[in-house]
């Protein structure tokens, strides 16, 4: 009997030991990416005429030189106008540049699409030229009223 | 010498008659549940088949040159069901197949069935509603919650103990083991009664206790523990891909977008709250997802806060094209790709045991051979049944009189170990030895009923 008890406190004891959480840092026991990471530094107040936009590409950290492609693609929100997808050119550092002649106010979208090493990214930030239109916040506000998603239960 | 044989044969008998004794009690536990798992188990092999005649006009469509972008689609859906969350989008595997978008009400989750090509409606699915969730349901909980797990999960390992003892009293003790696996034409109606029983229960015993072994993974006690035990080891499944969070977005939360009356609220230039990273849209998703080299059957999951993941997942027929990928939800950096061949082998084992058990990893023969395990366990709890309905006196259990476990050592060992491995069993065991000692030992009718 003694035995047998034993036998039950002994895997009551394993089971402690395994923990009832998945480790924090057990991603790493598994097959890891090094993501491509891209900063978009816009000018903190653009007007019409030209700007320039500037792009840093990051990899673990580290400035990533010679990518594959850092494409720039710029269109205005309300649809009166669109650039056609262009080259960005390097600037040493990770650092990628391109200038841009801008006519109207208003809300624009600059997409980038950058590839390295078997890794492509395509982030976009929205951009203010001049002032916004009252269309334009019209625009973004309804954009809140999307519902929150929410999904089942994350343990 | 004649003295120690004659012991020998006793010995023998006592042992026999011990097994006997616990395949019996298990049996007469595990029967119902077996019954209600191999009837349940086995129409949910056929869930492909009958879910697509079931869903047969929600699933085909008819397609054309034109075919609607996802965005357009999930335009609609949130048109007709403004209260609902969108929580997945799923594109279809071919041409013919309707998209299905997830969504999440105070009700519940439902899908929502769009024809791309005239970008219309075509009905909606409560997930409660689908008759092969409630069987799932039995199959898994007894639709009884955690209990009706842990039920299952010790019926499951009970089983176990039945299949190991059961063989023991199988195992030919003739010369000529001819009979014991097939029927002997001349035996008498005792002889008979068991073949029915032991016959087609040798036969059947392995994939019996493949399906045990396989489904032992899903329960909710030993079946999470074993996961959690193998992923923390890292020969278990990726985290997210059975337990354990995902990974968060890496752009940082400053650099996101917000709305131009923040910018009121805080006090700052409107440029400095608007421009900022938004999050992708579906369109984009689906063509991140066409570039990953993917089971067309893939899931998009959206994320469900600022700090969330796009998740791009499938669990296909075969158990090799699983994968799990997460994306940036702002910049579509792949952060975590998880796929059958980067699971840890356990994981492995197990991922190929889930398609198995449910009869997809080969197709129609392994649902058909499944289906033949399953009518099988049916046939064997039934006729075992029988067999203790034959023998059983009108009075008492007709249980065969046994010794004390401890008795025959290699099987109190052996009782042991399960019990060790399945803590479950374990403690269930501890449970009948405390009724045992202090309720039927002691009350004479209840001795004599249960023959102990």
């Amino acid at each position: 009997m003694k035995r047998i008890v034993l036998g039950g406190m002994t895997a009551l004891a394993l089971l402690a030991v395994s923990g009832c959480a998945v480790r924090e840092d057990v991603a790493e026991l598994y097959k890891q990416e090094k993501p491509l990471e891209a900063d978009i530094v816009l000018p903190e107040a653009s007007t019409i005429g030209e700007e320039t936009i500037e792009v840093v590409l990051t990899r673990e950290e580290k400035p990533v030189e010679g990518a594959d492609f850092v494409h720039i693609e710029i269109w205005k929100q309300d649809g009166t106008a669109s650039f056609r997808m262009d080259e960005m050119q390097p600037a040493g550092d990770g650092v990628y540049t391109y200038t841009q002649s801008f006519s109207d106010e208003g809300l624009y979208y600059v997409q980038l699409h950058a590839g390295h090493g078997g890794q492509v990214i395509i982030p976009k930030k929205q951009m203010i030229v001049g002032e916004l239109t009252e269309e334009d916040r019209a625009f973004l506000d309804a954009g809140e009223e999307a519902p929150a998603v929410e999904h089942g239960d994350h343990h | 010498m004649e003295d120690k044989r004659e012991s020998n044969h006793n010995d023998d008998h006592a042992r026999y008659r011990s097994v006997w004794r616990w395949h019996f009690y298990a049996g007469l536990f595990v029967t119902p549940f077996l019954v209600i798992l191999a009837v349940t188990g086995g129409i949910y092999l056929f869930k492909p088949q009958i879910e697509a005649s079931l869903y047969k006009d929600y699933y085909e469509v008819e397609a054309s040159w034109e075919r609607q972008a996802a965005s357009e689609q999930l335009a609609l859906v949130r048109a007709e069901y403004p209260e609902a969350a969108i929580t997945t989008y799923r594109p279809g595997e071919d041409e013919a197949r309707s998209s299905e978008v997830g969504i999440a009400t105070e009700e519940g989750s439902a899908t929502v069935f769009v024809d791309p090509y005239k970008n219309e409606i075509i009905g909606d699915l409560n997930a409660d509603d689908r008759i092969m969730n409630k069987l799932e349901e039995i199959h898994g909980e007894l639709m009884a919650g955690t209990v009706g797990d842990r039920i299952v999960e010790l019926a499951a390992s009970w089983t176990i103990v039945l299949v190991v003892t059961g063989l023991f009293l199988w195992f030919p003790r003739k010369k000529r083991p001819y009979g014991s696996f097939l029927p002997k034409r001349k035996a008498n109606k005792s002889v008979r009664r068991r073949d029915l029983h032991a016959i087609p229960a040798f036969w059947i015993a392995g994939g019996m206790f493949f399906l045990i072994i396989t489904g032992l993974p899903w329960s909710g006690f030993w079946g999470n523990n074993f996961q959690l035990l193998a992923t923390n080891t890292g020969v278990g499944y990726p985290p997210s891909t059975w337990l354990g969070s995902a990974p968060e977005s890496i752009t940082k939360t400053e650099d996101i977008a917000d709305v131009p009356w923040a910018a009121e609220k805080m006090e700052v230039p409107e440029s400095e709250v608007v421009q900022g990273f938004v999050p992708l849209n579906v369109d984009e998703m689906v063509e991140i997802a066409e570039q990953q080299n993917i089971h067309p059957t893939y899931t998009i999951s959206l994320p469900a806060e600022k700090t969330g993941v796009v998740t791009l997942s499938a669990y296909p027929p075969r158990a090799q094209d699983e994968f799990t990928i997460h994306l940036d939800q702002y910049s579509g950096a792949v952060l975590a790709d998880y796929r059958f061949d980067n699971y840890g082998t356990v994981a492995q084992a197990v991922a190929m045991g889930i398609t198995l058990h449910k009869g997809s990893q080969f197709g129609l023969p392994n649902q058909l051979f499944s289906l033949l395990i399953c009518m099988g366990i049916v046939f064997v709890a039934l006729s075992g049944f029988y067999l203790w309905y034959k023998r059983k006196p009108n009075r008492g259990m007709g249980a065969p009189k046994g010794l004390s476990a401890r008795k025959v050592r290699w099987f109190f060992i052996a009782l042991i170990i399960l019990g060790l491995i399945f803590p479950l069993v374990g403690v269930s065991l501890l449970v009948v030895w405390v009724i045992d000692r202090f309720l039927i030992q002691r009350i004479p009718p209840l001795k004599k009923f249960l023959n102990a």
